[in-house]
């Protein structure tokens, strides 16, 4: 099923893990009490480091994609769709790392 | 091979002997998609109704101030009920329902993957129900709300059995839906018309395989927090209590990871119905199929994304509330795809129109609200203040009403020629519409004001110098119009029940499958199945429905009273086995008798019968199987089209093995759930400040011992394969897998009084999921050897063997993580 | 009683971003709606609208600008209602929940006494440190400003301001079971010269 479906779901999982990681990364830095400027670039590494992933996960994607050439079927057109739709849920759902208050 | 061909009507009769239920008392024993669908739908709507009088008695004492009509205790117990019947017993088992009724027809097989977990489903919903309402008919009803925060709902505060009542009767009824959960996705996956590729599939399909998934993600957070709670209920263990290390918030983590993406987990199935519905009209196919299916696979994954919207005003950081509250507003960018991929189909088509759309523009209008005041509520500042006031009120029945109940009349109006084989004669429909869309509104749109005015949530009077008073008068007003419409819908259904006219079988000439049989439909739905070469929801029923009937196409015969259809590749939908369905049985129904037991004996304390029961359930399901399988091999039968393929128990990729991993995906994710809880007490709740019990070593022995069991299944499956014996490894693996659930039941027992801290009750929590799923592991093996010495395993027949290997990963791998934390705990301190 | 009569800058606030939510979401109703009506109608204006450009259209680009400028908004405007430390601490004042009734106490006062009113000075902000007794409640007083539990076992602090004397009314927001709907308060602001002689002479 992974096999088959990867595409469709990569960039959503992908969403997911960085959802929880800057989610994590934000509770521990105020659990730990981390420098509020130490705690900042953390969750902005964390940001860039999503954002990277994500279009990281685009380009296998399209590179596949010209590979296969007609063999591609719309399932993997569809996958990169969802991958560009995850880049850009990404993109706005933790843009907040950049300045909103982290522990209060 | 192939068989000599039948007229119709002889195959009609072959085909009905074989699939049909028996009248009188066996009709208990049904197991048929057909039967159960209705039944669920219609029990549903009982429930509906029952929820919309709760309803009536709320706006009742709502009308007018200082109202003595009921009291506050009473009032607690109605609008908790309320709230837990519309949500638990009518909303989610409709739209299953619908799904186990429509999922084989739209997809060209002759019924679900697995008819009798279907009826077991059925029976857990009913008697779970059951509880629920004699225990409010008894006074007993749950009164903490249908969201049951703890510390209220905690044997502090809520003594006596009501919360029980909740607790364990909606983990019954949750049983229905894990259930229809992995019938669904494994149906979609596996069960289709030759020919239908994954791409090709109607959109329902689509939709109901993503719904499917985010159950089986959304509700193990629920169970396990039901679990949970009741164990601090029942046996005082402080998983919530902030006293002994526990956290009350952990409670509405667990419920709201549930219950956000619930609230989309019954969208998604209306919004498939609409996606169905309105081509038809539109008289061409549904634009933006691809656009569509990218924009459910973002919205399943969003919605896990934005519980913590409930949660605004609990004190957590800005930061972590923005990530919710942008997934929460980015959410109706989807939404916002399938509302103009909608639009368009009707702006590109030829309209026509008739009932069902107009119960389709009734979404349009209420849901479109629910959307547009769901971004308000997503912004943080805004949410502060309308949270827990009537403007949510207003809000949430936009969104579920607008979002699920309208599109399922929509459905109503539309299948019911398919249900019943009539068309309806008095249309009552319409007038029932414009009472219930006028009451509706009426009722609703002024709670936006009242919430905004102040008057909060879940009070019984309130004083009437705040300006409430006319806004609650008229939506009470509202509210009984709006039941009048929904009476008529129900005098409706009898009536086209009783008095319909025998109409056309496509009467909306509509162009996808279920209509390509007579209606109402057969035991077997399709006496051939079809072969499908374009989209599936492009076809010609019809056409298909004639030659199909006379056996042109595939298993058009009936044969060695089996009940067969075919299992596809998943990606490609090429034939690939033969999947010969259990008959009818009443297995289900003792099985869900027995289990009642087992939450009856929970609710009332009676915990000597609680393992009995549950060992009577073990043992009736392990009976489960013996209806099935083969002492020996098949080899390729023949389906038709000079066609052959394997039975599926001579085929790896089958719907048991399906359904077995996507158990396990559901049981992790249980799991996940609690090592979450455990990680976030340990790090998040007051009270851990003394020194802990260190550990000891019974999880490392209960982990050599998993992994021994792991092992030996995997040499047990390799001996087979080889056609050697694999009886004694698998004897050996299941007395390891034994042995590791004595290491934890033996850890549990020594770990003293563990209702002093939540450290300990956590451990005990772990310690008890892994015994459990050793004695899983343990109980599959077992069950093989026994298969093996039957001979139902052989080489090729190996499932049983792939099931223990499978298994007895999973018991070793939960150990890890269980023995990790429980390091981890005796060093992060706590009890005193 | 009324979020829309406000009485405190956290609350003229809310109520702005809810009157801007307000008249924005009635026009894209509006527009939803005139569409669906129009895909009808079927003038051949909209009948020849291609299908992707319906998704691109009506899915993206009309809803995509609108929620971002919306999100960046009410993040500002969170960020502003927060009760952050620097600068000129404002006051404390302790609310105490229990089943079903609220103790108001001001331990910067010295003498102060526990009172079942809560005193605020007026035109100046407080943070208002809200605890609970036994179960979940939450403190709610709309005219001022949003709300915040009282959860138990833990410490949330609200800042709100009222800025003119006078009396208005709290509530408790969250379900507690069969006293809720009793579990009000009022809330009295002072002018900042009659304060002292409140706290101090109430009982």
């Amino acid at each position: 099923m992974i096999r088959h479906l990867w595409p469709l779901l990569a960039g959503f999982t992908l969403w997911a893990l960085a959802f929880i990681l800057l989610y994590a990364l934000q509770y521990l830095g105020c659990y730990f009490g981390w420098a509020p400027a130490a705690h900042r670039t953390a969750l902005v590494v964390g940001y860039v480091m999503s954002l990277a992933a994500l279009a990281g996960a685009l380009l296998v994607q399209l590179a596949l994609l010209r590979r296969r050439g007609s063999a591609a079927t719309s399932l993997d057109r569809i996958g990169i769709g969802a991958t560009i739709a995850a880049l850009a849920a990404t993109a706005v759902t933790f843009g907040p790392t950049l300045l909103a208050s982290a522990c209060i | 091979m192939s068989q000599d061909p039948l007229s119709p009507v002889a195959l009609h009769k072959a085909l009905t002997r074989i699939w049909a239920t028996p009248p009188g008392w066996g009709r208990l024993s049904a197991v048929n998609h057909t039967i159960l669908g209705k039944r669920f739908m219609m029990l549903a709507l009982v429930f509906f109704t029952i929820g919309g009088v709760l309803a009536m008695l709320i706006r009742a004492q709502l009308a007018t101030p200082g109202s003595a009509f009921i009291g506050p205790e009473l009032y607690n117990q109605i609008f908790t009920m309320h709230g837990t019947v519309m949500m638990f017993l009518f909303a989610i088992p409709m739209f299953e329902g619908l799904a186990i009724y429509m999922l084989p027809k739209l997809l060209g097989a002759r019924d679900l993957a697995f008819p009798r977990m279907t009826a077991y489903g059925f029976w857990c919903y009913l008697f779970g129900g059951m509880i629920l309402i004699v225990a409010m008919l008894l006074g007993y009803a749950p009164n903490a709300g249908w969201f049951m925060y703890t510390p209220l709902s905690s044997g502090t505060y809520t003594p006596g059995i009501n919360a029980d009542v909740w607790l364990l009767g909606i983990t019954f009824v949750e049983i229905s839906a894990i259930t229809a959960a992995v019938e669904i996705i494994v149906t979609i996956l596996k069960m289709r018309a030759p020919g239908m590729s994954l791409t090709r599939i109607p959109i329902f399909g689509w939709y109901m395989l993503v719904t499917a998934t985010m159950m089986l993600i959304g509700f193990p957070p629920l169970i396990l927090g039901s679990i949970l709670l009741e164990m601090e209920r029942a046996f005082d263990l402080p998983y919530f209590d902030p006293t002994r290390g526990g956290d009350p918030l952990l409670w509405q983590h667990l419920f709201w990871l549930f219950g956000h993406p619930e609230v989309y987990i019954i969208f998604l199935p209306a919004a498939g119905v609409l996606s169905t519905i309105i081509p038809t009209f539109a008289r061409r196919p549904l634009i933006a199929y691809n656009a569509i299916i990218i924009a459910i696979v973002a919205m399943a994954f969003l919605s896990f994304g934005l519980w913590v919207h409930h949660m605004f005003t609990v004190g957590i950081p800005h930061l972590a509330l923005a990530f919710f509250s942008a997934a929460s507003a980015l959410v109706a960018i989807p939404t916002a795809v399938q509302i103009f991929a909608w639009i368009g189909t009707l702006a590109s088509g030829r309209t026509k129109f008739d009932v069902p759309m107009l119960y389709v523009i009734g979404f349009f209008i209420v849901f479109v609200c629910g959307g547009l005041t769901g971004v308000m509520l997503a912004m943080v500042p805004f949410n502060t203040q309308a949270h827990d006031s009537y403007f949510v009120v207003a809000h949430l029945h936009y969104v579920l009403v607008g979002g699920f109940v309208f599109p399922m009349l929509a459905a109503l109006y539309y299948w019911l020629p398919h249900f019943t084989g009539r068309t309806s004669v008095y249309r009552l429909s319409i007038p029932a519409f414009w009472l219930i869309l006028i009451g509706f509104n009426l009722t609703f749109f002024l709670m936006h004001l009242t919430g905004l005015m102040g008057m909060p949530r879940r009070i019984s009077t309130y004083p009437s110098n705040w300006g409430w008073d006319w806004l609650n008068l008229l939506s009470s007003v509202g509210g009984f119009l709006m039941t009048m419409g929904f009476a008529l819908v129900l005098v409706d259904i009898i009536m086209q029940f009783r008095f319909g006219r025998r109409g056309a079988q496509n009467p909306w000439r509509a162009s996808t499958l279920e209509w390509a049989m007579p209606t109402p439909p057969p035991d077997y739905n399709f006496a051939a199945l079809p072969a499908v070469t374009q989209r599936a929801d492009q076809l010609d029923p019809d056409a298909l429905a004639r030659s199909l009937a006379a056996g042109e196409g595939y298993l058009g015969f009936a044969r060695a009273d089996r009940q067969e259809t075919l299992g596809v590749d998943m990606m490609t939908g090429m034939p690939d086995q033969v999947i010969i369905l259990p008959q009818r049985s009443f297995l289900p129904l003792w099985t869900a008798l027995a289990t009642g037991v087992f939450f009856l004996g929970l609710l009332f304390k009676v915990y000597w019968i609680v393992p009995p029961a549950a060992v009577v359930v073990i043992a009736l399901f392990l009976l489960w199987p013996r209806a099935l399988g083969a002492r020996r091999n098949m080899g390729p039968i023949d389906i038709g089209q000079g066609e052959a393929v394997p039975a599926d128990g001579e085929v790896e990729d089958n719907v048991t093995w399906w359904a077995s991993r996507a158990a396990v995906a559901a049981d992790a994710t249980l799991y996940a759930s609690l090592l979450f809880g455990a990680l976030y007490l340990a790090v998040v709740a007051p009270g851990w400040d003394g020194p802990a019990p260190a550990t000891n070593w019974l999880p490392a022995i209960g982990l050599a011992t998993a992994f021994g069991a792991s092992v030996l299944a995997r040499r047990a499956r390799r001996l087979n394969q080889a056609g050697d014996s694999p009886y004694r490894w698998l004897l050996g693996g299941a007395a390891l897998a034994g042995l590791t659930a004595l290491a934890c039941v033996t850890g549990m027992v020594l770990l003293g009084d563990a209702t002093t801290h939540a450290n300990l009750a956590l451990r005990f929590a772990l310690y008890a999921y892994c015994a459990i799923h050793a004695g899983i592991a343990m109980l599959i093996m077992a069950h093989a050897a026994w298969r093996w010495r039957e001979g139902f395993v052989s080489a090729v027949r190996a499932t049983d063997l792939r099931l223990s290997v499978l298994w007895t990963d999973y018991a070793a791998l939960a150990l890890l993580p269980a023995w990790a934390l429980m390091v981890l705990l005796a060093r992060s301190g706590g009890a005193a | 009683m009324s979020t829309l009569d406000p009485a405190g800058p956290a609350a003229a606030d809310i109520a702005t971003l809810w009157w801007v939510m307000f008249w924005g979401a009635l026009v894209l109703f509006a527009l939803v709606m005139a569409l669906l009506v129009l895909s009808f109608l079927r003038p051949a204006m909209i009948a020849s609208i291609r299908p992707i450009h319906w998704i691109i259209g009506g899915g993206l680009i009309m809803p995509v600008p609108i929620l971002i400028a919306l999100l960046m908004a009410a993040l500002l405007l969170g960020e502003q209602l927060l009760p952050k430390p620097g600068g000129v601490q404002p006051m404390r004042v302790e609310a105490h929940a229990s089943r079903w009734q609220w103790q108001f106490s001001y331990p910067e006062t010295p003498g102060a006494a526990t009172t079942e009113i809560l005193h605020l000075p007026a035109g100046e902000p407080v943070d208002i440190v809200v605890t609970a007794a036994d179960v979940i409640h939450a403190f709610w007083v709309p005219r001022l400003g949003g709300k915040i539990d009282a959860i138990p076992g833990h410490t949330n602090v609200i800042r709100l301001q009222a800025d003119e004397p006078g009396v208005y009314r709290g509530i408790c927001a969250e379900y507690c079971g069969e006293g809720h709907e009793t579990m009000g308060f009022v809330v009295e602001a002072h002018s900042p010269a009659d304060y002292a002689t409140a706290i101090g002479g109430a009982q």
